[in-house]
């Protein structure tokens, strides 16, 4: 019979070369087989030998039964701290392709599931694609278990709840839901487990997917769903009463609802004082705005509204653009097209050739641009400062989305002008405001506008002022975060007595 | 009729109704052509805000009367089915009028003032797309950016009213009423004529989340506009003199006299572009709110489908109907007076009947 179980096994794994499978004969006079089955590489070596095999070998006295056996082993013999019985024997295989190590008992109909996961897995690192100055360093992995114990040492409340799902019939990613219970709102948790369980697909490995099978507008260029590689971003994110998603193999936890407030607003602006956290917002809305719409206002000024320029500056430009033979939108076109190569060349490049990308190309190739007589030194810096600007943003895929919304928005501009950016803004503008994340509008502080939390989205107030949470985000009932009134004062009353007696 | 689950705030009622009554005056402002002299313009404006308060509350209150139910629903239950539907099509016909008037105006702000090569059809054309753009995503969505774009139009508006204080003279705004009143009777009627489009909101007032906030918000909404309006009509006036009768884009020259430190000034695109923005957010109402009542006349389940065929309507009646500015202005001041008063009386009669037939339902109502 076990001889059956083994060849189901090897001959359902196709007998793989990780699969190992090991034979123990116990009992008094070894009368009782019993089959150890792991894959290589993805259980810890050192548990499967210390606390399975060798407290197996420990059955050397008198058994009764077979039963006997099973009963024992899943008692108190087996020094591991996940344990399950299991019946099916397709299920027994799944267990053990997902990294769990499997014990079949000669004569006993179940098996039992021993979670011994291990193998190797990276450290934990600087998070590279959010990098801050100030604030803690550490950055998720690839490993669910390890993201999860992150957001765990950063909330300590019980009420941190952790939901897991299994996704991709293939790929059988682990995809967990985390949430503070009682300060998360239900409906939004509820609706990110209905949108999982949705997921029909064969394979999973990174978060983005994940996105894109559970957005709210799976066709808008704006991305309706935050992700960050941050513990610290992401347990301030539950701590407002979001929920996370994270994804096994995937470094980039998801955030829900979001807003496009969040994508411009960066964790440092809570750490430092608020002076600053309020400089930097303002300073990256209008950045925002400037990659967004720059080279498009400067094609419409040229072609349509040269009234709009001071003269002497209309006098200076028309005399850069005198040699120049292209109308403003082939030049803004061009170099907006040449600055994209650039950037998507020394992206994909290895780390020490990147520089000198963006030394022939951005310094180089302009510089002989503008002396060739192609484009205008005008607008190589334009191009330059919405590039510049581009960079300010944050979140690299909000970045993206202004990045190809520049292109139509110049075509506009240089066929209508103003009214044609006004057009082209109009729409992004309804389109945005009829947008949601999980139920969330998207432009929430301003539209619909919430003047009350202005304070945390478009500049920073003072923490002590922060005295609650966003009540579209959070459970409406438990949106207090501190008692009014926390203003740090000079302790000059410590003794009863003031500076000057 | 089920409603659909949207709902808008007090605030952004007060934007929608600030909205509508600002654009036709933010850059082409007929009350302009109609007054005799320019002088009267602070006056008849003053007048126009006064004398809107008694056409907007017998609004309201029907509102209030007939909760969840828009001006077409209530004029059924009013006055009858068949009448009901009668009143709800002149209704629908009179906010694609206002539609084509937006959108009209539009193409022929920019075709005056900035791009005279252009074919007017092209502004008519992306104006209509925007307005049906907006309405097709629905009222929340429309109730949203007019909240927005009413910050954003008030500050230039300010900027409008304050800043071009370089070339302004006081003694132009004398002498006041040199011709008595009698002539002040005509853009009293123009400028009552745009706070009769007030009507509208007969179809807002049943999705507002809280239905008491519409008398408070709707009367702020009344105060601001007016103010507004008179300071621009005051700044207008000692700007330009008794020449300001002869603009056809007033706020746009206006605008252009602003210049501030050698440095801030030609900024009436960024005006023209602001005022541009509001007028599709009215032309949004506008088509919303035709597109709403065909379908409760009518009985069709959803009013979505209908806002694209609705706006190409306005399309081609503006294409159509005027062929210059001239035209469209004197268009315009001969059908302002059957205007209001078709307004006026739809909303005595309703207001009459349901006050007489209220009565008689539940006696000591109302």
């Amino acid at each position: 019979m076990l001889n059956e179980n083994e060849k189901l096994i090897r001959d359902s794994l196709g007998n793989s070369i990780d699969l190992s499978i090991r034979r123990l004969r116990v009992g008094e006079s070894a009368e009782y087989e019993l089959l150890i089955v792991h894959l290589q590489g993805l259980v810890d070596d050192w548990l499967v030998s210390n606390s399975i095999i060798q407290k197996a070998t420990e059955l050397s006295r008198k058994i009764s039964s077979s039963g006997e056996i099973f009963q024992l082993l899943h008692d108190n013999l087996l020094a591991v701290s996940g344990l399950e019985v299991v019946a099916k024997a397709d299920e027994f295989v799944a267990r053990i392709s997902e990294g769990y190590c499997g014990i079949l008992v000669n004569g006993v109909a179940d098996g039992l599931i021993c979670s011994v996961s291990g193998g190797e897995r990276r450290s934990i690192e600087d998070p590279i694609s959010e990098p801050v100055v100030r604030g803690p360093r550490e950055g998720f992995t690839e490993s669910v278990q390890v993201n999860i114990s992150l957001l765990r040492r950063r909330i300590k409340d019980p009420n941190l709840w952790f939901e897991k799902r299994v996704v991709g019939t293939i790929s059988k990613t682990e995809v967990v839901v985390a949430y503070i219970s009682g300060t998360a709102n239900e409906k939004i948790v509820q609706e990110v487990r209905d949108r999982l369980k949705r997921i029909d697909i064969d394979f999973i490995q990174e978060s983005g997917q994940v996105e894109e099978l559970i957005e709210d507008s799976p066709l808008s260029i704006f991305p309706s769903i935050f992700r960050t590689e941050r513990a610290d971003r992401a347990a301030q994110a539950l701590a407002d009463g979001r929920v996370a998603i994270l994804t096994d193999g995937s470094p980039f936890v998801l955030v829900v609802p979001t807003g496009l407030s969040m994508f411009l607003s960066s964790v440092e602006d809570s750490y430092e004082r608020f002076y600053f956290g309020s400089f930097f917002r303002l300073l990256r809305i209008l950045s925002f705005f400037i990659s967004l719409t720059l080279p498009s206002f400067y094609v419409a000024i040229l072609t349509f509204h040269h009234e709009m320029l001071p003269t002497e500056l209309l006098f200076s430009i028309a005399a850069q653009r005198e040699g120049v033979p292209f109308p403003a939108i082939v030049e803004a076109i061009m170099m907006e097209l040449v600055f994209e190569v650039l950037r998507e060349a020394g992206l994909r490049l290895p780390r020490m050739i990147g520089p000198a990308v963006s030394i022939v190309g951005g310094l180089v190739l302009g510089e002989a641009a503008i002396r060739a007589g192609l484009v205008s030194p005008a607008m190589v810096m334009v191009v330059a400062l919405t590039a510049v600007a581009s960079f300010a943003t944050p979140a690299f895929n909000i970045a993206i989305a202004a990045r190809l919304l520049r292109f139509p928005l110049i075509l506009l501009a240089a066929s209508l002008g103003m009214f044609g950016i006004m057009v082209g803004m109009f729409t992004l503008f309804v389109k945005l405001v009829a947008q949601r994340s999980f139920g969330v509008p998207y432009l929430a502080p301003f539209a619909p506008l919430v003047l009350a939390e202005w304070k945390d989205s478009v500049v920073r107030a003072p923490l002590w002022t922060l005295n609650r949470r966003s009540s579209l985000v959070a459970k409406r009932n438990n949106l207090v975060r501190q008692e009014p009134a926390n203003k740090p004062l000079p302790p000059d009353s410590i003794n009863g007595q003031s500076d000057e007696s | 009729m089920n409603m659909p689950d949207e709902r808008i705030t007090g605030a952004q009622l007060m934007s929608l109704m600030y909205i509508s009554r600002i654009v036709p005056v933010a850059i082409v402002f007929p009350t302009v052509a109609a007054v005799e002299m320019a002088q009267d313009l602070w006056v008849v404006s003053l007048i126009g805000a006064v004398l809107s308060v008694p056409i907007l509350l017998p609004l309201l209150f029907l509102g209030l009367k007939f909760p969840g139910q828009t001006i077409v629903q209530y004029s059924q239950s009013i006055m009858g089915n068949i009448p009901g539907k009668v009143i709800g099509l002149i209704l629908v016909i009179y906010w694609l009028k206002i539609a084509v008037d937006v959108i009209y105006a539009v193409g022929d702000a920019y075709t005056i003032a900035v791009m005279p090569e252009t074919p007017i059809l092209v502004f008519i054309i992306l104006s209509a797309f925007m307005g049906a753009y907006a309405a097709r995503h629905g009222l929340e969505v429309i109730g949203r950016i007019s909240l927005i774009f009413m910050i954003l139009v008030a500050l230039v508006g300010l900027l409008v009213v304050i800043l071009p204080f370089e070339s302004a003279k006081l003694k132009n705004l004398l002498p006041v009423m040199e011709n008595g009143v009698r002539p002040l009777l005509k853009p009293v009627g123009v400028s009552l004529a745009f706070y009769a489009q007030f009507v509208v909101i007969g179809m807002v007032l049943p999705y507002l989340n809280k239905i008491r906030d519409g008398v408070r918000f709707s009367g702020y909404a009344l105060l601001i506009t007016g103010i507004l309006i008179i300071l621009f009509s005051v700044t207008l006036t000692v700007v330009f003199g008794v020449t300001a009768k002869d603009l056809s884009v007033p706020a746009y020259s206006l605008a252009r006299m602003i210049r501030v430190a050698n440095f801030f000034e030609r900024i009436e695109v960024i005006v023209l572009v602001s005022w541009t923005l509001s007028a599709a957010v009215k032309l949004a109402l506008m088509l919303w709110a035709s597109s709403l009542g065909l379908v409760q006349i009518f009985g069709i389940p959803n009013h979505y489908p209908l806002v694209y065929p609705l706006g190409i309507v306005t399309v081609i009646a503006g294409y159509l109907l005027f062929d210059n500015h001239m035209e469209f202005i004197s268009m315009f001041l001969r059908s302002a007076p059957f205007a209001l008063l078709m307004v006026v009386s739809l909303i005595g009669l309703l207001f009459i009947v349901a006050l007489l037939r209220g009565k008689l339902r539940s006696p000591g109502g109302i």
